[in-house]
């Protein structure tokens, strides 16, 4: 008896400070770091944007060079889609999977604690090159040929950056996959698996099929810089149009990996507060399948205007379309989920509302742009901005902040503050339109993206656009604050901290034990 | 120093053969299909 609890107490022991966190197996404290991380790289990535809507806040050249700007708009984007989304979404997989399916950890709990410190080596490398001669990378996130290729000292630190990030991806993807299908409690089957259980096990299958695509392709430009390849050189021989497709292959996957873990957050939450059973789960099993299955045919949308045959564009156009059949099957299931039920309104479903609206009006300006013709007026203008940031920031974002807020109480074990959560939401609410539905407006008119100045018209929407950056970004400080405080203080959260949540991580103890199930659950 | 083997960590020792075989084949055919798409990748790359 005595050993047993000499033996439990070890396991329950552990180093305290920076020792715990740099050689860490536990996935909670994986997760923590992961989550932290992100934070710190969504106010970096934050402070870029702001950068960038403050020399946008009047016509002509007012704080920044426009190789810094461009600078700017590059790295905004690689922060927060390899810093920010990414990394939480992963911190929410290993805080939330082996909890969800029963498991007493990660399926490889070491390669765990290296997929996350490769991270900020990573990103320590890509930041730096702010610093270099020639300045940061300046071609865009999409990193297209001849453009990138002018880049300075920085492109062989980007390229590599990347592909530390996508071997963090890869090995993050190999270990959700490993502990979804093997340390399931005996008991659950695939489809007694939450949603987001299902969107994470899809995802992963995505990771692992294109980030070595997105490897490849940097790697060819790497080649083409330094030794004396022609891949997308047209003067050697090579097409720079191929570049284009083989990042869009990848690029197109990677706009599902990002919003397919939202989906099983957003599946998680409205149940709860609607006091329902998920409406449809099979058809969202299935309709989440589908749309990872259509991400791989419809990468060429993304580039129109290059000149394609016919028949190219008309494929590209129709595969596109479909994909809102599937993302329309889940938008009606959250909506019959919440018919007739008992909803409140505590600010993780608030965050889940503003998603499923906000969203939803980001994918019907990506219907807009999938019609070919349409598409060669919009393209490169600021409404696709306005399109990608309606799907990514009440979107992804949204539904990031919604787990924090869903999950925060379960892994402090203390209760954040309700009221500020709900001025958090509301500020956010309105100031993420306020920033972005006039770049609708902005793009319709012709406003080219990636510039440092524009035309005189353009100079009232551009106002508006900035007040609303700010506003937003003056709103996450709120954000920044309840997360420390709930962390360090709060009112005790019960084990079931909401009365409608159902699932097997309510059946421990808020904060967790350190290792999570000894001992399989049982699952009805 | 601490160690990966010390008791505070994840111990993955215990674990019944059964499961260290699955986990081992899952990861082994995950690996594979990260390195076929990396060899069908520079197929079509060097066409």
């Amino acid at each position: 008896m005595s050993a047993v609890i000499e033996e439990e107490a070890h396991h329950e022991e552990h180093p305290s400070g920076i020792a715990r966190w740099l050689f860490t197996t536990n996935h909670k404290d994986i997760g923590t770091l992961y989550l932290w991380f992100a934070l710190l790289m969504f106010f970096i990535g934050g402070g870029m944007a702001l950068i960038i809507r403050t020399e946008l806040f009047q016509p002509g050249l007012q704080m920044t060079e426009p190789q810094f700007f461009n600078s700017m708009t590059t790295m905004h984007a690689l922060v927060m889609i390899f810093g920010v989304v990414m990394p939480a979404f992963t911190g929410l997989a290993n805080w939330q999977v082996p909890l969800m399916v029963g498991a007493k950890d990660m399926a490889l709990p070491r390669m765990n604690n290296w997929s996350f410190w490769i991270l900020p080596f990573a990103f320590a490398m890509l930041l730096s090159t702010l610093f270099m001669p020639g300045g940061g990378p300046a071609a865009g996130w999409t990193l297209y040929p001849p453009l990138s290729l002018q880049t300075g000292d920085a492109l062989p630190f980007l390229i590599f950056a990347i592909h530390l990030m996508g071997i963090s991806s890869i090995m993050g993807a190999i270990n959700v996959i490993a502990t979804i299908l093997n340390m399931r409690a005996p008991t659950m089957t695939l489809m007694k698996m939450p949603l987001f259980v299902w969107t994470w096990l899809i995802t992963a299958f995505l990771l692992i099929a294109v980030m070595p695509v997105l490897a490849g392709g940097v790697t060819m430009l790497l080649t083409d810089r330094y030794f004396g390849t022609s891949f997308f050189n047209a003067a050697g021989g090579g097409d720079p149009v191929m570049f284009q497709h083989i990042f869009w292959f990848f690029g197109h996957p990677e706009v599902y990996i990002l919003i397919l873990p939202a989906f099983g957050i957003i599946s998680t939450i409205v149940p709860t507060f609607a006091r329902k059973p998920l409406f449809g789960y099979s058809s969202m099993v299935y309709a989440t399948a589908s749309i990872a299955f259509l991400s791989f045919i419809v990468w060429a949308h993304h580039m129109f205007t290059v000149g394609m045959p016919l028949a190219g564009e008309l494929f590209f156009m129709l595969t596109t379309m479909l994909i809102a059949v599937p993302t329309g099957v889940k938008v009606f299931n959250w909506v019959a989920t919440m018919w007739r039920g008992a909803m409140t309104f505590e600010t993780p479903m608030l965050f889940a509302l503003g998603f499923i609206i906000m969203f939803t009006i980001g994918g019907f300006s990506g219907l807009m742009l999938a019609i070919t013709p349409v598409d060669f007026q919009y393209h490169d203008t600021y409404f696709v901005v306005a399109h990608f940031h309606y799907v990514l920031v009440p979107g992804a974002i949204f539904a990031i902040i919604a787990a924090v807020y869903y999950w925060l109480p379960k892994w402090t074990g203390h209760m954040y503050d309700e009221g500020l959560g709900k001025w958090h939401f509301w500020l956010s609410t309105i100031f993420v339109n306020v920033t972005f539905f006039p770049m609708h407006f902005l793009g319709l008119a012709g406003m080219p993206r990636r510039i440092p100045d524009y035309s005189l018209q353009f100079a009232g929407f551009n106002e508006i656009a900035t007040i609303g950056a700010f506003g937003f970004g003056l709103a996450q400080l709120i954000f920044l604050y309840l997360v420390f405080k709930t962390v360090r203080s709060g009112a005790h959260a019960g084990d079931q901290v909401w009365e409608g949540a159902r699932g097997l991580e309510w059946t421990l103890s808020s904060p967790p034990p350190y290792h999570s199930f000894e001992t399989a659950p049982e699952v009805k | 120093m601490t160690t990966m083997a010390d008791g505070w960590q994840q111990n993955t020792d215990d674990r019944p053969p059964a499961l260290r075989r699955r986990i081992r084949w899952t990861v082994g055919i995950l690996v594979a299909l990260v390195l076929a798409i990396v060899v069908i990748y520079f197929v079509l790359m060097s066409r």
